[in-house]
């Protein structure tokens, strides 16, 4: 595929809109934490070891930190140390923040992926069973389903979850991404590992149902007032074409920047599931790093979320304008 | 009335949730932060319509009680929120040019990280109680609606009426309070009824997580951080109630939204944007 120059143009505008949004990030992450009452010291370190601390110790570090100097030096200093990779030191875990975020993101994205995928074809299934026939008994009764869904906090989701399949009927486990003995022949392991995925996935997936299921609806019945439908149907075609080889093809376009702008919703969904059913992600990290005030820990998930979502959006606006040729680049 | 109760059944159950946060003391049956150690752990019976939890204290006046306070952050958080929502959305449709660019990319900044991480972030920087929780919903989630009041005045801004206004010398005061706020009246209703519902649920997950109202208040996140304990043990009572008051009172409150948005939204493409 040739990429024409207007593309290339709009592709290019668009990134760079990135450098300064980075740059507002940094700021409103180094005024949060400067404007809080939080100690920058016992941020570095954690509150237990500078207890124990010598005094002259802390007036080291201090001078480090640069705290003498005024705010905007002090912004410029910590600036340095992002760009460089050193992004503070977890007092949790001990170890540096860049590497236990990396570290713990693939567990994350294995869930995330397999959660949403599992959303995406749920809701689309469910969108065109609505579709098909508008205002069908089917269709009022998952339209009301969803508001249900809408409305119900994930948490809650995943508690119900838990207490059905776990408890009362002992089909899966209720924590964990493996078992405590891990299992060592091939087929055991990675039965293992889907037995783990099976109920936090499944609680992502219906938590973004109602959002899914919405859109593909109300876009396959907007696609079927269409005139190129109107056409399709005068040169008698059936309606089962009709819906999957027009009307879907056309309404999943705009779909792909749903997905985009869903990223903060996901790692949002991610904290909960992860945090109920310790399955070690960044977001358990994240609850973690928030229950002990590990505000090292936390500046860095602010910053790399962050950076997921603007580059997530970005791929889904060029996606977009790559797929749709209609799209006017302004 | 008859009309009102085919349109509306999202208000009568909030009319009656209301009527329960009011008169919580006069129809809760037992002190709801009473520790009774002796009975842990029940199961529903007439004496406790919805058991007791692991201290012995009587859920069905812990729910009644929680809905004073979901009620009570839910409404102030969305309140706050259209509010700040409102004056900078307005500030910049209005002025436009610099300052509009300020406010636009201070939006946009603080729209990138997902809503949950800077949440989190700010309730454990910050001292906790429940305005500071307020506020940090508040400040989270203004973002959306500060967008669509912008595009909004900036219409508004470029029709005759407007003009002809400013031609004849009147002063922005004037222009903003007489002739933009009326038209932006329907969007602060829509929007402060559906963020109350967002800002229950969000509510909600903070306490869950014990990062949310201090604990020692029954709000029904609390009440649910308090049941993970349970979960395990099969005592299904302290989730079910709780869970089932959030659902139904967010339920209805979406079910009112979605109610005044087809009412009040002047159009199809407003609809779809509130």
């Amino acid at each position: 595929m040739e990429l024409d120059s207007g593309l290339a143009r709009y592709i290019i505008r668009r990134a760079l809109q990135i450098p300064p949004l980075l740059f507002g990030i940094t700021i409103l992450a180094f005024l949060i934490f400067y404007l809080s009452p939080v100690n920058p010291v016992v941020a570095y370190l954690g509150m237990t070891t500078v207890q124990k601390m010598p005094a002259e110790d802390i007036a080291k570090v201090e001078e480090q930190l640069g705290l003498d100097k005024p705010a905007y030096e002090r912004y410029l200093l910590w600036l340095e140390h992002i760009a460089q990779g050193d992004w503070g030191f977890s007092y949790i875990l001990k170890r540096p923040v860049l590497d236990v975020i990396l570290e713990r993101f693939p567990a994350t994205l294995l869930l995330t992926f397999t959660g949403y995928g599992l959303s995406m074809v749920l809701g689309v299934v469910m969108g065109l069973a609505s579709a098909k026939r508008e205002g069908s008994p089917l269709d009022r009764f998952l339209h009301h389903l969803n508001y249900i869904l809408y409305s119900t906090p994930t948490f809650l989701a995943a508690l119900l979850a838990m207490l059905v399949f776990a408890v009362w009927l002992g089909w899966l486990p209720s924590s964990r991404m493996i078992s405590v003995n891990e299992p060592v022949t091939f087929w055991a392991y990675n039965l293992d590992r889907i037995r783990h995925i099976i109920l936090p996935a499944s609680v992502l997936a219906v938590s973004h149902l109602a959002v899914f299921y919405t859109y593909i609806r109300s876009s396959l019945l907007e696609a079927m007032r269409e005139d190129y439908i109107v056409t399709a149907r005068a040169k008698g075609l059936d309606e089962r074409t009709i819906l999957y080889r027009h009307a879907l093809r056309n309404s999943l376009l705009p779909f792909v920047t749903q997905i985009g702008l869903a990223i903060p919703l996901l790692i949002g969904g991610s904290v909960i599931v992860e945090s109920i059913f310790a399955w070690p992600g960044i977001g358990k990290l994240t609850y973690d790093a928030a229950l002990r005030a590990d505000y090292m820990l936390l500046m860095g998930m602010t910053l790399f979320t962050s950076l997921l979502v603007i580059i997530g959006n970005l791929m889904a606006d060029v996606a977009y304008a790559i797929l749709d040729p209609r799209v006017k680049y302004n | 009335m008859e009309n009102i109760r085919r349109s509306y059944p999202g208000l009568i159950v909030l009319g009656i949730l209301a009527v329960i946060a009011l008169m919580a003391p006069l129809i809760s049956t037992h002190d709801p932060v009473k520790v009774s150690l002796g009975e842990p752990d029940q199961t529903p019976s007439l004496n406790h319509p919805f058991g007791t939890d692991y201290l012995g204290r009587d859920l069905f006046s812990r729910v009644l009680y929680g809905t004073r306070v979901s009620m009570l952050v839910g409404i102030s958080a969305a309140a706050l929120t259209v509010f700040l929502g409102l004056l900078i959305g307005l500030t910049a449709g209005y002025f436009g040019g610099i300052v509009d660019s300020v406010l636009m990319r201070l939006v946009d900044t603080i729209y990138s990280p997902p809503e949950t991480i800077l949440l989190m972030v700010l309730v454990t920087i910050f001292e906790r109680n429940v305005w500071s929780i307020i506020l940090a919903i508040a400040f989270t989630h203004w973002l959306s609606t500060a967008r669509l009041v912008r595009s909004e005045t900036l219409s508004i801004r470029q029709r005759p009426f407007v003009e002809s206004a400013i031609s004849l010398g009147a002063k922005d005061s004037y222009v903003i309070f007489r002739h933009i706020m009326p038209n932006l009246l329907y969007i602060a209703v829509v929007s402060v009824t559906l963020m109350t519902a967002h800002a229950i649920l969000t509510e909600s997950f903070l306490s869950f997580l014990g990062l949310g109202i201090p604990p020692h208040l029954p709000s029904w996140g609390n009440m649910l951080n308090e049941a993970q304990r349970d979960i395990m043990r099969g005592i299904w009572w302290t989730t079910i109630f709780p869970g089932l008051m959030i659902v139904i009172t967010v339920l209805s409150i979406n079910l009112l939204g979605e109610e005044l948005k087809t009412r009040l939204a002047p159009n199809r493409e407003m609809r779809a944007e509130l």
